[in-house]
């Protein structure tokens, strides 16, 4: 069975409509007006989508006479899956899936083959053996058991009979495939990512080659090989490290957990210890529930047509069976009934005061608003900390980690990075006046001045291929695709009633988080903590 | 009947085919390696170049292109006017001048100009060039083209001297570098060392008046190229082009003259720098001379193999996927076009990895010029560097016309880049490995090693590597 939808929902109403006229007639109105929204959209997205009788999902937005096709597949997976003290298990899944298959990276399969399943085994034992010594490895510290590093000897020997076999393996390692075939046709932003919802894999090939990125991203999907398991581990470490030298990093993970009560999705990308916790085993259990052919999702944006693809999808990803859902997460944040506070003492970052609430996902009606009530308070704010002689920077965003949008409840964030640390309560107090200033509308000129700001912002994105097939693609699993259009048409439809009635709703004070950096020298008065 | 019958069995048999066909495609993995998956040649060729071009009386060349991607507009103009050029620091304040916006308007009523077009604007100072970029929604085109004609024609010079030029990101910071923040650190280590006493030095102390007369004899219709792309009726916007920017000065700048080069080194040198970070960055390398056009491809080549910063390189397996040692290792081919530039090679890594990575790199080197590449190396760089990185310089309106634009200002003819596939194509390995002689010298480059040094130093050796210091010194190892 063959699902094919164009994103023209103008169309598809029109002839939902011509179908169901005579019984729509008293209620007509509302939906033509849906209509009519969409046919003046500003926002040309011809998206059009396949879903295959195995569950995977292509969608291609044409740009004929484009020479070149950004092309993605997105997998319904991410951090959000992770568990405690496996942080980083989705990231670390992403980087082994660049290491090859048994046709891809190996120059001798059927020697390497008898190693790989040793480790397997030895792993097991390994596994076994850490199990069965739960009382000597269990953490007792409070403040230093970050860095309980304790094993039994058989452990240090199973570790060491792996690192052998790991070892004897690169004698048949084919290094760079299957990044080097991409780049040797014309690949190039060749990457991927992994955030708390999606895991994507890109590449931008010539139009006439995209077969090449069906044969290898099947391959990938289903026969990856999870070489030099050991060096992933530890360029997992190096990324940390970088994140780490960064002195806010551990201030912003801080504040998200304190954001949040119980989602995933405000959890880090692993600690150390984490790191050291992956095996080959809790990596398979991963890789094989959630890379699934009826788990991922095609984008194609660039110079190919939907018909022309179907065929070739088929021909690479249509043997494929579709295996039980994924299993999702079934964390649902409580709602918020305290406000909380974190104070990060450091010397090394400037004193900044930040307000957080939660917000709902995209897909949810209230959130495409959400973007234009951040630019008008980020206006207000840099406005009103003038006014007050403050001298500080502004920065208005909803991000969590490093993502900024989220299908599940997340937060909006006003900060000020001050300066001068002794101005931080008055910073604290510009933050709280100003955010209340937004309970009562905003005027029309501010917010159609968010609303061009906006429309910039997207079509700077809308205009280079690959960012476009990553809204499209990240969409998808947050909620639709078709959500897209819809959130780019709901903000532009935003009113400055809509937002005042957003800042009535959310921000209140059960529902907010304070964060504030300062340095450990300066002293906490009650005054600067409010 | 029977013809009739007949031709119902071939349509069977056909549709037999058909389906077995299908079910057999459906049914397994096709493992076709990419090499045999004949894959065809990409059909796209570049938009001339003529068809693009407009050239003004003053000399002024722009290039004009329509770009449907969206409703955008983007005005990039670039001024063969850098850092090397004029009285010391005048370059750095005729950039400052240039972000201030056009003589006689006020910062704030220029930055609110700004504001309501939702634009992007920014200059970027480099040795040689400066560019500036306009972009716009393609409602403000019109009031995007005015504000960039002006602030090219007169920019708003200050009478006091500078700021410092350095990036925004490592500014105020023991003489301007942040060694602390990032691999951007070792960056400005290294470079302010290569750079001493050269023009293209970093300088903070220009005047106003001296970038006045530097603008005056360097932003000249001659010496400026312009990229206008966006979703523009390009007939329109050649006209406005034309009215715009005639009433810049015309005439040109001696293209001959060349910078002084870089004295070479006789040995290696090593620059610290101590930061109590959980990492070390490493950016070692040489002084590179201007590229003759008969060496440009295999070098390009030579150093796509070698490490141009992506995931299938020498460097990054080496560092990264064989030994896990840091995220990223990769080589920075940055020549001048009348003036010295530099070939630097960039990695960073948890303290106990910094000299492994310091070592492996140099044995990468060593690698390089002393054996011959692999053909399957050379088909990846080759397919990589002209049906990659080259076609998309050229794929879409706004990227053609910058391409064309840089081009003009730095050889006032589009020869090289016509000629680029096929010289790419002609490299063979022997012309790698020439190129890596030539153009790579271990022996006599600059390390520079921002990080926490003592923990640096006393690492334990992991596979044999030496001593800190010892890669400074004149029989340095590897």
């Amino acid at each position: 069975m063959i699902h094919s939808i164009a994103s023209d929902e103008g169309s598809i109403i029109s002839r939902f409509l011509s179908a169901w006229l005579p019984a729509l007639l008293v209620a007509g109105a509302t939906a033509l007006l849906v209509s009519a929204a969409n046919a003046e959209s500003r926002y040309d997205l011809p998206i059009r989508e396949h879903v295959f009788d195995n569950g995977l999902r292509l969608l291609v937005l044409e740009r004929p006479g484009d020479p070149r096709v950004a092309a993605k597949i997105f997998t319904d997976m991410g951090a959000i899956h992770e568990t405690p003290g496996l942080l980083g298990a989705a990231h670390f899944q992403e980087h082994l899936m660049f290491k090859g298959t048994p046709t891809l990276g190996t120059t001798d399969w059927g020697q390497e083959q008898p190693l790989r399943e040793r480790m397997k085994a030895v792993e097991a034992e390994l596994i076994e053996e850490k199990n069965r010594a739960r009382n000597a490895l269990r953490q007792r510290g409070a403040i230093d058991s970050y860095q309980h590093q304790s094993e039994t000897p058989r452990m240090a020997e199973l570790r060491a009979e792996l690192a052998a076999l790991e070892a004897e393996s690169t004698k048949y390692r084919l290094g760079g495939a299957p990044n080097r075939w991409y780049q040797a046709f014309g690949g190039t932003n060749l990457t991927a990512t992994t955030e708390q919802e999606y895991m994507k894999f890109d590449i931008n090939l010539p139009v006439e080659r995209i077969d090449l990125f069906f044969r290898i991203e099947a391959d990938r999907m289903v026969n990856t090989v999870f070489r030099e398991f050991e060096q992933e581990r530890m360029i997992l470490v190096e990324q940390r490290l970088g994140d780490l030298n960064t002195p806010s990093t551990p201030y912003y993970e801080q504040l998200s957990a304190v954001t949040g009560l119980i989602h995933p999705v405000f959890w880090p990308e692993g600690y150390m210890t984490d790191f050291f916790e992956y095996t080959r085993t809790s990596q398979r259990a991963l890789y094989e529930t959630y890379f699934v052919v009826n788990n991922s999702t095609i984008v194609l944006v660039g110079g190919v047509s939907l018909e022309a693809m179907i065929p070739r999808v088929e021909h690479y990803f249509g043997w494929m069976k579709a295996a039980p859902e994924p299993t999702r997460t079934p964390a649902v944040e409580p709602r918020p009934s305290a406000e909380r506070r974190l104070v990060y003492r450091n010397d090394e970052i400037e004193p900044r005061v930040e307000h957080r609430y939660l917000i709902p996902g995209v897909g949810h009606p209230d959130r495409p608003a959400f973007d234009v009530l951040g630019r008008v308070a980020a206006e207000r704010l840099a406005a009103a900390a003038g006014e007050e002689g403050l001298s500080v920077r502004v920065n208005v965003n909803t991000r969590v980690i490093h993502t900024d949008r989220f299908g599940v409840p997340a937060t909006i964030n006003f900060e000020l990075i001050l300066d001068n640390e002794a101005q931080l309560a008055q910073a604290e107090t510009v933050l709280a006046t100003t955010l209340d200033s937004l309970t009562q509308a905003p005027t029309q000129a501010e917010v159609a001045r968010a609303q061009k700001a906006l429309r910039a912002e997207w079509y700077r994105t809308a205009r280079d291929a690959s960012a476009l097939a990553f809204e499209i693609g990240h969409f998808q699993t947050m909620d639709r695709w078709q959500t897209l259009q819809h959130y780019l048409d709901a903000r532009d439809a935003a009113t400055p009633a809509d937002i005042a009635r957003l800042g009535e709703r959310y921000f209140i004070d059960d529902n907010r988080t304070v964060g504030m950096a300062r340095s450990r020298s300066h002293g906490t008065s009650a005054e600067a903590m409010r | 009947m029977k013809g009739f019958a007949g031709m119902f069995s071939a349509t069977l048999a056909l549709a037999q085919m058909a389906v077995w066909f299908s079910a057999s495609s459906a049914m397994a993995q096709d493992y076709t390696h990419p090499k045999a998956m004949q894959l065809p040649a990409p059909a796209f060729q570049r938009p001339a170049a003529t068809d693009l071009q407009l050239v003004l009386d003053n000399g002024l060349v722009a290039y004009v292109a329509l770009d449907r991607r969206a409703p955008l507009v983007t005005i990039n103009a670039y001024i063969g006017v850098g850092r090397g050029h004029g009285d010391p620091g005048a370059a750095e304040a005729m950039a400052a001048a240039l972000r201030r916006g056009p003589a006689g308007t006020t910062q704030e009523v220029f930055r609110a100009a700004l504001a309501d077009m939702q634009a992007e604007y920014t200059v970027t100072l480099g040795h040689e060039e400066t560019q500036l970029s306009l972009d716009v929604l393609a409602e403000d085109a019109n009031a995007a083209l005015e504000l960039m004609a002006s602030v090219i024609r007169a920019p708003a010079f200050e009478s006091t001297a500078t700021a410092p030029s350095v990036s925004a990101a490592s500014a105020g910071v023991d003489g301007g570098i942040d060694y602390a923040s990032s691999l951007q650190g070792a960056i400005d280590l290294f470079e302010s060392r290569l750079f001493e006493g050269h023009a293209f030095a970093r300088r903070a102390d220009g005047s106003g008046a001296a970038a006045k007369v530097l603008h005056g004899e360097m932003a000249r219709g001659g010496n400026i190229t312009l990229a206008v792309a966006g979703d523009i009726d390009p007939a329109t916007a050649r006209q406005q082009v034309r009215a715009l920017f005639a009433g810049i000065a015309e005439g040109s700048v001696d293209s001959e003259a060349v910078f002084d080069p870089l004295a070479a080194l006789a040995s290696r040198s090593l620059v610290l720098a101590d930061v109590d970070r959980d990492q070390g960055w490493v950016v070692m390398g040489h002084e590179l001379p201007v590229i003759p056009p008969e060496d440009e491809a295999a070098l390009h080549v030579m150093d796509y193999i070698l490490g141009a910063y992506h995931l299938d390189s020498r460097l990054y397996r080496s560092s990264r996927e064989l030994r896990g040692l840091t995220n990223d290792n990769s080589s920075f081919l940055q020549p001048g076009v009348r003036g010295p530039g530099s070939y630097t090679f960039r990695t960073y890594g948890r303290p106990e990895a910094v000299r492994l990575l310091i070592d492996v790199t140099l044995r990468q080197l060593a690698l390089m010029r002393d054996t011959r590449v692999t053909d399957d190396e050379l088909l990846v760089a080759r397919g990589a560097l002209v049906d990659g990185l080259y076609a998309e310089r050229y794929a879409t309106g706004l990227d053609a016309a910058n391409a064309y634009a840089v081009e003009w200002l730095r050889r006032g003819s589009h020869d090289r880049s016509a000629s680029y596939p096929e010289r790419i194509a002609a490299v063979t390995a022997e012309k790698v490995q020439a190129a890596a002689r030539k153009y790579i010298h271990p022996e006599r480059m600059t390390i520079a090693v921002v990080g926490p040094l003592d923990r640096i130093r006393s690492a334990a050796a992991i596979e044999g590597e030496a001593r800190l210091e010892d890669y400074g010194r004149p029989a340095s190892p590897r």
